[in-house]
């Protein structure tokens, strides 16, 4: 009967748990992940691990078996909740469903405790109306997903195998996307395109160049986002503090960027024009460019 | 005339670079033809692509100035770049080119086309197409890592 079932599960959401980025080097977040292991088993919370969701390809068996769950989901990840999101949006998954809610929890910045907290909250929520109303309206095979098996609890059969390359690409929050094609204009790579319904997609994101963020400043609406960016929480997915850094490339360097013959042609105009004489003549600055080479830098 | 082309890959985006030019390393093309005495000059398609939408060019010269190589000449701007010109010649600044100023969208439609100043005189120094296309390439790698770096 569904609803004893539901109350033995405590909830029908799943609870999964992304193991860390593989070329994530931190110590620290890899003891995270065990201790949350440890204290979501401690509190009776069934859960999946699967590996990095970012990492992976649309057809490795996570992240199958993640879109064919069609229920709630508790995604405990290691990047900012936002751009988990649309990693797994990226992925195939329905995240914007009317009857999924999808809950993810950014465990880098909390106790394992803290994290068994919220799951349990969530859980609760999850034994809520909405939820048993999904459960009347089962899939078409009249199945649960667990009961197709594709959700099974168990991790991967040998996890110390799974060894992910890693990746580097940007995720698009569709949430703010306006479609102006301002990224795909932008980036030089490819990695922009357009899917047969006009909507702009990542369409080859192996080839973003490895540490570039540079389109996600071009974005006018900040939709841009770089799961594992370092250096900036907005680009990453954190809460947008608007500081995407100058929204404009200064590329004086590039036109201007005067071999060193020029950069001494035009120090030597500008001491000329403050000593209130023209700028020197194409032979003058001949001259000056033998004596400069003669030099030794 | 079918005027030859070679091009500089920029990623996707081939850069075309016409024969019968002459180039400067602060991305102008010089073509010595088009008026008697004079250098006309203007920014490659390798400058217009990484700029996009030109909208505004700003010229801190005028016509009749006597410029130093590399001189500051002004601003330039799109949408999503900005950068100082220099001058890419030394010599007396001849004319400037003011439909272009009015519709700098046309630097990037028709970079050869959309010339931009005229100087008096022959360029001291240029390189050929072949000889901008090295160096190009030589530099691109950079030009990659200071792109990303300012982003
Ligand atoms: S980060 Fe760079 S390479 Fe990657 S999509 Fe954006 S512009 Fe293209
Ligand atoms: S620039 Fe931003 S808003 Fe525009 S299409 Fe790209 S992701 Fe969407």
């Amino acid at each position: 009967m569904a609803g004893t079932e539901t109350k033995q599960n405590g909830s029908a959401a799943v609870v999964v748990l992304s193991r860390v980025p593989a070329e994530e080097l931190s110590e620290s977040l890899r003891a995270q992940h065990d201790a949350l292991s440890a204290a979501l088993g401690g509190a009776g919370i069934a859960f999946r691990v699967v590996d990095s969701v970012y990492d992976q390809y649309e057809d490795d068996a996570d992240v199958k078996a993640l879109r064919a769950h069609a229920g709630d989901l508790v995604f405990l990840g290691w990047h900012f909740p936002r751009a988990t999101k649309w990693i797994l949006a990226r992925q195939g998954l329905e995240v914007n469903g009317a009857t999924r809610k999808l809950h993810c929890i950014d465990a880098r910045e909390l106790k394992a405790e803290q994290v068994v907290l919220k799951v349990r909250d969530i859980l609760k929520g999850a034994a809520s109306a909405e939820v048993v109303a999904i459960r009347k309206e089962p899939p078409a095979d009249g199945l649960t997903p667990r009961q197709r098996g594709e959700l099974a609890e168990a991790a991967l059969p040998n996890p110390e195998n799974a060894e992910l390359s890693a990746r580097w690409y940007p995720v698009v929050d569709y949430d703010a996307c306006t479609n102006c094609m301002e990224c795909l204009d932008f980036c030089l790579f490819g990695v922009y395109g357009v899917d047969p319904a006009g909507t702009l997609r990542v369409v080859q994101q192996d080839e973003c160049r490895t540490d570039c963020p540079a389109c996600s400043r071009v974005c006018p609406v900040g939709a841009i986002v770089f799961p594992k960016y370092k250096t900036n929480r907005s680009i990453a997915g954190g809460e947008d503090d608007g500081d995407r850094g100058s929204l404009k490339l200064d590329l004086s360097k590039i036109f201007g960027k005067p071999k060193a013959r020029h950069q001494a042609a035009l120090e030597r105009d500008r001491e000329l024009l403050k000593a209130g004489r023209k700028p020197a003549s194409a032979e003058k600055i001949e001259k000056l460019a033998e004596e400069f080479d003669q030099t030794d830098l | 005339m079918a005027t030859e082309v070679i091009y500089f890959e920029m990623g996707l985006y081939r850069a075309a670079l016409p024969v019968r030019l002459r180039y400067a390393d602060v991305h102008f093309w010089f073509d010595l033809e088009a008026v008697p005495g004079r250098t006309r000059c203007g920014l490659t398609s390798y400058a217009a692509r990484l700029l996009d939408d030109v909208f505004r060019l700003d010229w801190a010269v005028q016509a009749g100035e006597d410029l130093g190589e590399a001189a500051p000449l002004g601003t330039i701007e799109s949408h999503k770049a900005c950068s100082e010109l220099y001058a890419p010649m030394a010599g007396k600044l001849a004319a400037i080119n003011e439909d272009v100023v009015a519709e700098p969208g046309r630097i990037q439609r028709d970079p050869y086309v959309a010339w931009l100043l005229e100087f008096e005189g022959a360029p001291g120094e240029s390189m050929d197409a072949e000889q901008y296309r090295a160096f190009l390439a030589e530099g691109w790698e950079e030009t990659q890592r200071l792109l990303k770096g300012q982003l």
